[in-house]
């Protein structure tokens, strides 16, 4: 029966053994995200700051354009030690356990220069650093409006440096929890356009269009 | 339906290993969904391949919207219908449907909920997956559809390189517990810090659930995004019927306790022995 459901649905040639897992933070690379834009967030140049992490003495990866970085060495989710001796394995007999360290790789952006060679699809250099700022979209949500949803981004060489926002939507007490939908397809965007490492994050919350139009748009003035 | 688009969603660019990418936006149930293909070269018409996909999540949105009245299923759901009236493609989805809440002991239970049944927990996978093949079918061997955190994934992300998804932490959005590299495959995370969807308990009816998220991989993306809420509202008690299900594999955060299960996470598993 259950195999039957599997065969039904399946529509995939099959699942290799390519997966593995990386029992590390990895550090969200490359994208700086600051509420209320990027005036006074400092220069993107600036070399990595400490982490606002509590665990700021495990080394935090410096985010290099190239974003060739391996696993990150900040091993913020760790293993715990006896995980055999916890009640909840007689439940979960073949679990793995771990413990959950909170993690806030809140990236640290180096921003180095791009290397030219393998860059040279984009043949306007010229509007491919500065500042951007994406239109201003109403957010709202079947008749309720929530405000307006402004992206601004900094980018250098051809990789966004920080995404802030100049406007979100202030209407309504869930304004926060509004605003926190749009961060991570912000971040998403971010990761797959930069990083070789992740290409996606699965659980984000879901979002609205408001802030993809703003972003989308402001990327497109950048030339990215 | 949209709102008017002002700048185009359809974006080019080439990754740092060389490849070229190619990222269309799509607004539509609600999200955001990202459609993106890569290869050492992007030939052909992509952007009409795009198009295709992109009609077909429209079509989706047409026929399965729960908060849209003109759509089969809310005709269906309000009794103006009944289920052999309705397109073979929704009578397939639900009976899809009935075999998950079945397999996961009641846990995942589309007809638990107020006003009818409502599969959106499993369509949105399940169309992710769709919109994947529809791009592998157009030649684009390396795909990714990320359906707001659910996505499917075809070949690779870069050269030898299966994509790599992170699984968001669930106390901090910003963060991820990890990651994981999956090769033609689906991979769906269900959080309680998903406020917004209507994940309900089907045994309290009420929010209350057993785990902070769980994540899931494997060769389905319905099944996927399924299960992933099955094992939110179950907990460890779904591992029971999680693990007799071949080439799956899990990861459920429980207070500051994370489970591993599955092909997926064996080397972490032998990493700690």
């Amino acid at each position: 029966m259950k195999r039957a459901i599997f065969v039904s649905v399946g529509t995939v040639v099959g699942l290799t053994a390519t997966l593995r897992y990386t029992p590390h933070a990895e550090s969200i690379g490359g994208t700086n995200l600051a509420l209320g834009g990027l005036s006074g967030n400092g220069d993107p140049s600036a070399s990595p700051t400490a982490p606002v992490n509590q665990d700021a003495a495990t080394p935090v990866p410096s985010v290099s354009a190239s974003m060739s970085a391996s696993a990150s060495p900040s091993a913020t989710v760790a293993k715990s030690a006896t995980p055999s001796q916890s009640a909840k394995a007689s439940a979960t007999p073949k679990a793995t356990q771990h413990t959950v360290a909170k993690s806030t790789p809140k990236a640290t952006h180096k921003a180095t220069p791009t290397p030219k060679a393998t860059h040279k699809a984009t043949p306007t250099p010229a509007s491919n650093s500065g500042v951007f700022t994406g239109s201003a979209v109403t957010v709202s949500q079947g008749r309720t409006q929530y405000g307006v949803i402004q992206v601004q981004v900094e980018v250098a060489s051809g990789k966004i440096t920080k995404i802030g926002f100049l406007q979100i939507p202030q209407n309504d007490p869930r304004s926060s929890e509004i605003s926190q939908t749009y961060i991570p397809v912000m971040r998403d965007e971010a990761l797959a356009a930069q990083s070789s490492k992740i290409a996606n994050v699965s659980g984000a919350t879901h979002t609205t269009e408001g802030f993809a139009q703003s972003l989308a748009s402001a990327l497109a003035k950048a030339g990215l | 339906m949209s709102k008017s688009a002002i700048e185009p969603a359809f974006r080019t660019g080439v990754t740092p290993e060389g490849w070229q990418r190619a990222v269309y936006f799509e607004e539509v149930w609600g999200t955001v969904v990202i459609l993106e293909v890569r290869d050492e070269v992007i030939e052909g018409d992509i952007e009409s391949a795009f198009a295709s996909v992109v009609e077909f999540l429209h079509q989706v949105d047409d026929w399965f919207s729960t908060y849209r009245i003109d759509t089969p299923i809310s005709a269906y759901r309000m009794g103006f219908a009944d289920l052999a009236q309705m397109p073979p493609v929704i009578q397939q989805v639900l009976t899809q449907c009935e075999e998950i809440k079945e397999l996961t002991q009641g846990a995942f239970d589309p007809w638990a909920v107020k006003g009818g049944v409502d599969p959106s927990g499993y369509v949105k996978g399940w169309a992710a997956d769709v919109a994947a093949d529809m791009l592998v079918s157009q030649g684009y061997m390396n795909v990714s559809v990320n359906a707001a955190g659910d996505i499917a994934c075809r070949g690779f992300q870069s050269p030898e390189q299966p994509w790599v998804i992170g699984i968001r932490h669930p106390d901090d959005e910003m963060a991820v517990v990890g990651s994981v590299a999956v090769f033609n495959a689906a991979i769906a995370t269900s959080g309680e810090y998903e406020r917004g969807k209507h994940v309900i308990n089907p045994w309290t009816h009420d929010r209350t659930m057993a785990l902070k998220s769980a994540t899931v991989i494997g060769p389905d993306g319905g099944l996927a995004d399924a299960l992933a809420t099955a094992l939110l509202v179950a907990g460890t008690n779904g591992v029971s019927w999680f693990q007799q299900l071949p080439y799956w594999s899990g990861l459920l955060i429980e207070g500051e306790m994370m489970h591993t299960f599955g092909p997926a996470f064996e080397a972490l598993a032998g990493e700690s022995a």
